[in-house]
């Protein structure tokens, strides 16, 4: 089968591999239809992500219809359409039966690994680092799912194929986000990065309630899709310092909630971007925490400060004792997919819910290197891309 | 086992299962040799390969129902490691706690047992490889890996070291005595 491979920082191609198997009873093998690139795929992708190997296979946010299905599989039957997220999980350890899937007990299988790095292992993701498992990814021509009871979610008719790919993760992601910050009437939430899970976020915090989104980022294009499909306001972080403009927008209170959609791949103005871009290339520090910095620094006192952007390993500058003397409640988490995509499927096909504004481009997987330069550098008014199969 | 080498090794795991599950699980002899698969087999670095993945023969030697189980694990002749394994209920709704008590016969040469544990052989990693998987036949029935997906790798040269702990301990599921549905939930 056809598959993208990672071959080293800022360099993928699509390669001709084995065929995947069952390698357990609850596993299940799906032939995608459709894929796409996420921000996250992206720290991967640019070599950031520590544990990556060559040749791995990258893609969480896939689509298809089942062909495959292990012993205890008994909820999938093969031409089942289904969608699949980036979590890998259980749906039997204490934290599966919290609806909590990213922080499954027992879905990796490099937990060794990732207790020397983070004390406890996340749940295993596709696509991703070996700290996450190394499990093959989302962006090839067949998948194998494992713990497909639990992950493989139907996908209800009336609901695209787009739609569903956008229901596997950005769209939980957003949804997680928003639910982090407590949203009370009259609450005001600023949203950092208008990339796909920013616009979520944006999405979500409306539809909970909040009276007003602030959605920050750089890109215009960007910036005006949050205009135009969301009504948010929007702050342009390149013409006007972040923190005033937000704390303008208040009166001084400052947003309600702030939530850090960007990660570790923040672009800070000026030289202290420069120094931080610089410090991350020579390998100093791992993240570059300009919004997270700056989420902090904004939010009105006993605020929620919500961080849905991925970090990994260490971060400098991150202002705690402005979060600390501020009274900030700091809330973070992997998206936990499953059970969420189902609720957010169900919201599609209602008409609920639905960003399907947000896919700009669709190429063959055979264009995947082009795919990923374009989607890094924001390219062509690029905000989400998919990959036909 | 020579107890002027002897190692003491303690681990605990919190399965969401009842106390009597677990006690059931662990008063077999069978499930117990399982359980301990990593460690029994493959606690000395002067074994072959072969019978670095040898099933240990174990011997219940104490029970204390519903929260005390001793036991001796044996490959061969030769006294693998002995042991106790304490059964006691969470806190509310926080599962049943599972603490090993281990006794082995190490590797007493410094440099020796430095080399093991590059090999993969640390028999506290193998330990808690051998919680962390009774803890998943447990909970979720089957034991998470990837070996055998595919890949685009284009040379062998990388993470060599990663690979071969990984590569050990997922294959030492292969021959287990046991089947990877026993035990689901």
């Amino acid at each position: 089968m056809k598959a993208v491979c990672w071959h080293g920082p800022n360099e993928v191609g699509v390669e001709t591999v084995a065929d995947p198997s069952i390698l357990n009873p609850r596993d299940a093998i799906v032939r995608v239809t459709l894929a796409s690139i996420c921000g996250s795929d992206l720290h991967a992708y640019g070599g950031h992500l520590p544990g990556m190997e060559r040749g791995d296979i990258l893609g969480h946010e896939f689509c298809g219809r089942v062909v495959a299905t292990g012993a205890r599989v008994r909820n999938l039957a093969p031409g089942d359409r289904v969608v699949v997220g980036p979590v890998i999980a259980c749906g039997g350890c204490f934290f599966c039966a919290r609806r909590r899937w990213s922080l499954c007990d027992n879905s990796n299988p490099n937990a060794w690994l990732a207790e020397q790095a983070f004390g406890h292992s996340p749940a295993g993701s596709f696509g991703s680092s070996h700290l996450f498992g190394g499990y093959a990814g989302g962006l090839a021509e067949l998948v194998r799912v494992p713990f497909a009871d639990v992950g493989a979610i139907p996908i209800p008719d009336g609901v695209s194929d787009e739609q569903a790919v956008l229901a596997a993760d950005v769209l939980p992601a957003g949804m997680m986000a928003a639910e982090m910050c407590d949203i009370q009437p009259g609450d005001v939430v600023a949203v950092f990065g208008a990339g796909a899970v920013g616009h979520c976020a944006a999405l979500a915090a409306s539809l909970l309630g909040a009276e007003r989104v602030i959605v920050v980022d750089r890109v215009p294009e960007r910036l005006e899709a949050a205009l135009v499909h969301l009504q948010a306001e929007t702050v342009d972080f390149q013409r006007s310092d972040v923190v005033d403009a937000l704390k303008d927008l208040t009166a001084g209170r400052g947003p309600d909630a702030c939530i850090d959609a960007v990660g570790m791949e923040a672009r800070g103005p000026g030289l202290s971007g420069a120094y931080e871009r610089g410090k991350q290339a020579l390998g100093i520090e791992s993240n570059r925490p300009v919004a997270l910095e700056q989420a902090i620094l904004a939010c009105r006192k006993g605020g929620v400060v919500s961080v849905v952007g991925s970090y990994t390993g260490l971060a400098e500058k991150v202002p705690l004792g402005a979060a600390m003397s501020k009274g900030l409640t700091l809330r973070t988490a992997l998206e936990h997919g499953s059970g969420a995509i189902a609720a957010l499927l169900a919201a599609i096909g209602d008409r609920r819910a639905d960003p399907s504004y947000l896919v700009t481009h669709r190429l063959p997987l055979d264009d995947a290197a082009e795919g990923f330069r374009m989607f890094q550098e924001r390219a062509n008014e690029c905000i989400k891309l998919l990959f036909r199969l | 086992m020579d107890m002027l080498h002897s190692q003491k090794l303690t681990h605990a795991v919190t399965v969401q299962r009842s106390p009597e599950d677990l006690f059931t699980a662990w008063q077999n002899p069978r499930e117990v040799s399982g359980i301990l698969h990593h460690l029994s087999g493959r606690l000395r670095g002067d074994v072959e390969e072969s019978e670095a993945f040898a099933v240990p023969h174990v011997e219940i030697v104490g029970l204390d129902p519903p929260r005390r189980i001793e036991w001796l694990a044996r490959v061969g002749d030769e006294a693998r490691c002995r042991g106790a394994t304490e059964i006691t209920p969470g806190p509310p709704d926080r599962g049943t706690e599972v603490r090993v008590a281990v006794e082995i016969d190490a590797e007493s040469h410094l440099i020796k047992r430095a080399l093991e544990k590059l090999r993969g052989h640390d028999p506290v990693l193998l330990l808690r490889e051998d919680l962390r998987n009774f803890k998943q036949r447990m909970e979720a029935g089957e034991f998470p890996t990837t070996l055998g997906q595919p890949s685009g790798r284009r040379t062998f040269i990388g993470s060599r070291l990663l690979h071969a702990v990984q590569d050990r301990l997922q294959r030492a599921h292969e021959p287990a005595p046991r089947s990877a549905t026993d035990g689901a939930p």
